[in-house]
């Protein structure tokens, strides 16, 4: 009986442990946009969360370079400078998940943060807008 | 970035056996993989990548949207208990109501697809 009790218990700390993860942290993301092909290949739970990664930045970038030019044809008067970031044309999204994996390296304290609150920070940082 | 060449070379590798040239940046590309259970996507490495892809990108436009809200333009009024499944669920039923742009970029659709259901009211 008390085995199946402490088992209960276990379960239920197990449990919390992970209901209190954020799945949306930077901290949480981080690791899996830089899993390598071996570590996905065999894996589509993990290759999953690389892809999550990969759609997260797509979609970040995207809407920044939508505000970007919104804002250059004065739909979008006052932009918080913090909300533009000149991310190249040509910039690939290997490009930017890289650029992202170094921000979030170099920046731990914003692991707490969302993710998407990083990867803005990370556009801004490489590519500020003049 | 290996990985994603990887993952994603497999996956385009399968597309291409269909003998269409798709955009895979299209919704017509994203859509079928959006539409997928868990169970299903998680059956191939490639097939859980890019729905994995598909919620990312809507997670991202969905907290862009909601970071632009005072931009008229731009302004869609997603109320907060909507979850990430409700929201990937309406992109798609957008697309099956709307396969003439289908063709467009992924991200731009999501958004046109998330301003319909949830509009700012005037």
């Amino acid at each position: 009986m008390k085995v199946i009790i402490c088992g209960a218990v276990m379960a239920l700390m197990i449990g919390r442990a992970h209901a209190a993860e954020d799945t949306h942290s930077a901290s949480y993301m981080l690791p899996y946009c830089k899993l390598t092909s071996d570590q996905v290949v065999d894996s589509p739970s993990r290759s999953y969360l690389l892809g999550r990664c990969a759609g997260l930045v797509e979609g970040v970038s995207h809407m920044a370079g939508l505000l970007r030019a919104m804002q250059t044809v004065g739909d979008i008067p006052h932009l918080d400078p913090l909300l533009c970031a000149a991310v190249p044309e040509q910039a690939t999204i290997q490009d930017i998940l890289k650029v992202v994996v170094r921000f979030g390296e170099t920046h731990p304290k914003e692991g707490p943060l969302p993710f998407t609150v990083l990867v803005l920070d990370a556009l801004h940082d490489a590519w500020p807008c003049k | 970035m290996k990985a994603i060449r990887s993952v994603a070379l497999t996956a385009l590798t399968i597309a291409a056996a269909g003998a269409t040239e798709k955009d895979v940046s299209s919704a017509n590309f994203f859509i079928p993989y959006c539409r997928l259970a868990a169970k299903e996507a998680l059956v191939s490495a490639s097939d859980a990548f890019f729905q994995g892809q598909c919620f990312g990108m809507v997670r991202a436009i969905r907290v862009a949207a909601e970071a632009m809200r005072t931009q008229p333009a731009l302004c869609t009024d997603i109320p907060g208990n909507v979850t990430l499944q409700q929201l990937v669920d309406t992109v798609v039923r957008y697309g099956e109501a709307h396969p003439d742009q289908a063709h467009e970029g992924f991200e731009a659709f999501t958004f046109r697809a998330l301003r319909d259901a949830w509009p700012c009211q005037k």
